[in-house]
């Protein structure tokens, strides 16, 4: 009797398990659908690169641990699936596709024109820092959780979220100091002030 | 483009003095006021601009991020979970 009690919790355990696993991916999926922006840069090739990436994850839940990281184990299915869609096809993307609806109503002209010089100048990052950003600023990750999803070292998750910080302050308005930064990490490996919190 | 880039310009000059003048209020809560290296001018113009970005990069994709979910993954989601169920 005791042995089917237990059975049968462990049952209802799985099965809150695997509704939680569902409830965590379609909560996620405004946000994957960001990142894939990044990845892409393209809306057509990112709305793809999501379906396929809830495939592969579906296809994968097994393998998730439930109590851990959801969203980090999630955008590395999604980072994996773009390298490999990028290994199988030439990189087709379209600088200029900029979610236009941003442009639409609400902000004055000039605003307009600001966020359009935004857009084009995250499009011309480096992809590895464009997708760092994003994730800290727009995902709200930390950045030990953006080292997890990307598979590199916590300090260099940091260099790249404050080297595309920088290089956008230079290209948009023409900000650049070249002297001593001791507090950077990518010279000292630490972290200054502001880039002790994983948000801009 | 010039109009653009004078935009950008006028945007990041007056959100630099906004933190500037944070930062010196907070100096002055914080540090020595002797000690002028605390707030190097470079910080405060560093902390505006990511700022302008932060509210940038959600102006620019939080409308992505708001679209509905297209009906055909909310399906594959749902029907998965469906067939778990049973």
């Amino acid at each position: 009797m005791d042995g089917m009690t237990a059975t049968q919790a462990e049952r209802t355990e799985a099965r809150k398990a695997r509704s939680e696993f569902h409830d965590q991916l379609v909560a996620l999926v405004p946000k994957l659908r960001v990142q894939a922006l990044a990845l892409t840069r393209n809306r057509a090739a990112a709305e793809d690169l999501v379906q396929d990436a809830v495939a592969n994850a579906l296809a994968a839940q097994d393998s998730f641990t439930p109590g851990t990281n959801f969203a980090a184990w999630m955008h590395r299915i999604l980072r994996n699936r773009f390298i490999s869609t990028l290994r199988k096809q030439r990189e087709t993307t379209d600088i200029e596709d900029l979610p236009m609806s941003a442009f639409a109503v609400g902000a004055a002209h000039e605003d307009r024109m600001v966020l359009k010089e935004l857009g084009r100048a995250l499009n011309r990052l480096p992809s590895d820092q464009r997708e760092a950003l994003f994730m800290v600023v727009l995902q709200g990750l930390s950045y030990e959780e953006v080292a997890e999803a990307t598979g590199c070292a916590v300090g260099t998750a940091k260099s790249r979220v404050f080297r595309a910080r920088r290089q956008l302050q230079a290209w948009l308005i023409g900000e650049e100091r070249h002297g001593p930064q001791p507090h950077r990490p990518e010279r000292s490996g630490t972290m200054g002030i502001g880039e002790a919190h994983a948000g801009v | 483009m010039m109009q653009s880039a004078a935009a950008l310009k006028r945007a990041a000059v007056s959100l630099s003095s906004m933190a500037e003048a944070m930062g010196k209020t907070e100096q002055k809560r914080s540090a020595e006021p002797s000690d002028p290296l605390i707030e190097p001018e470079g910080e405060g113009v560093d902390r505006a601009f990511d700022l302008w970005l932060r509210r940038g990069l959600h102006q620019l994709y939080d409308t992505v991020a708001k679209e509905p979910i297209p009906d055909a993954l909310l399906r594959l989601i749902n029907e998965d979970r469906a067939s778990r169920e049973k």
